[in-house]
């Protein structure tokens, strides 16, 4: 089978965004091709009529519905998908995906509240994790973004985080 | 009565209501309107969370400031940490930057909006213990989870009459058979039910390397539908 229809073989089959590194490993190809072929497969399901889509999302691929489908797949969902993060999380988040690595008081300073609760809200969820001690009196763990926060606001990585018009 | 959650969301309240910029707010002013706030708290008998005093203390003593400007720092205030804001142009620096994440919060909340309208199957319901391509997921809470499982299953053993143990078994051909197993649970099975029939202590421990090894060479996954939950295994498609 060509490399094309192989790769919509394998993303129909994953569970989770596939590095292309991953898929060159199973499929046997030099990534190269395989991320030439991904942009072809991408470009076509954009392009064309169908309610899946090609996601760049968590350093990987990935195959997904199209948001205009929203509507009706929602109803096979379950409930979680409604569930929605807290400001308190979201601003917290925000501080960690920008200024990584960070400790506990980093995040006090700017919040003016103390992030205990909420980090473990996120630690619990994979949002962020431990990426080290920062070298100064106490060791304060220092705390950073996981593929699993890139995933689940659909960003490719890192370079990809909103960039408010406003600077602080 | 509006609820802030600290002290810079009540300062950014009152500043929106006054309608001045960040860069001009009046200390006075800005002061008086933080401490009536603080006061109608009181009033209604609700507790005022520590943030909310210490920022009341610092804005009095930047008003302070302000009005005796030859005043110099007293001995503990050399002391103070970086956190405390020791002048209007610090209290408007960190306001500003407040600010910044709050539209960056605001910007994170229409990506997660638009996330939610797309679908892809599977989707994360289930906790990830140790699963081959998610090595973050894997962490060092997927591994103690496995352990407590194998120390549940040792424990249970013990209590068990004891036999003599005779059979020697691989761990390679613990893996064929474990992999043989779960071909026949397209949904995962139970870690439990790989360990049925009382197997000796030698056959536990064969088993459990079997299944490291068979999610090392990511053959297999292994996950918690929730907390405490049944661990079930689950052969991978490829």
């Amino acid at each position: 089978m060509d490399l094309k229809p192989l790769l919509e073989a394998v993303l129909f089959v994953a569970e989770e965004p596939l590095p292309a590194d991953k898929i060159a490993e199973i499929t046997g190809a030099a990534v190269r091709d395989v991320r030439f072929c991904l942009e072809i497969l991408q470009r076509e399901y954009q392009a064309s009529d169908r309610g899946l889509q090609v996601m760049n999302i968590a350093r990987g691929y990935q195959l997904a519905t199209k948001p205009e489908a929203a509507a009706t797949v929602e109803k096979l969902s379950r409930e979680e998908n409604r569930y929605t993060l807290s400001q308190a999380a979201l601003e917290t988040l925000g501080i960690i995906a920008w200024r990584q690595p960070v400790t506990r008081v980093d995040i006090e300073v700017i919040r003016g509240v103390k992030p205990d609760g909420v980090l473990d809200t996120l630690l619990k969820r994979r949002f962020i994790r431990v990426v080290g001690r920062k070298d100064v009196p106490g060791r304060p763990i220092l705390y950073g973004t996981t593929r699993e926060f890139l995933r689940y606001f659909g960003l490719k990585d890192l370079s990809e985080l909103p960039a408010p018009a406003t600077k602080g | 009565m509006p609820v802030f959650e600290g002290p810079f969301a009540l300062l950014f309240h009152l500043i929106e209501q006054a309608e001045v910029d960040i860069c001009n707010i009046q200390i006075a002013e800005i002061t008086a309107q933080y401490l009536a706030y603080l006061h109608e708290l009181r009033e209604l008998n609700l507790d005022v969370a520590v943030e909310f005093l210490v920022m009341a203390a610092t804005l009095l003593k930047l008003k302070s400031k302000k009005l005796l400007p030859g005043m110099k720092p007293s001995a503990d205030e050399a002391e103070e940490t970086a956190p405390l804001i020791s002048s209007e142009e610090e209290l408007v620096q960190r306001l500003l930057e407040y600010r910044y994440f709050q539209t960056v919060a605001k910007e994170l909340r229409l990506c997660e909006q638009e996330q939610k309208r797309v679908f892809v199957r599977s989707p994360g319901g289930k906790t990830m213990l140790v699963n081959p391509s998610a090595a973050e997921a894997a962490g060092a809470g997927g591994l103690s989870c496995l352990l407590s499982a194998f120390q549940q299953l040792l424990s249970r053993h013990e209590a068990l009459p004891r036999e003599v143990e005779t059979d020697e078994l691989s761990v390679s051909d613990k893996m064929k058979q474990v992999l043989k197993k779960l071909a026949g649970h397209r949904d995962g099975l139970d870690f439990r039910e790989l360990f049925l029939e009382r197997p000796s202590v030698t056959a536990i421990i064969v088993t459990f390397f079997a299944l490291l090894e068979l999610i090392r060479r990511r053959k297999i996954s292994v996950w918690q539908d929730r907390p405490f939950g049944l661990l079930i295994c689950k052969r991978n498609a490829f």
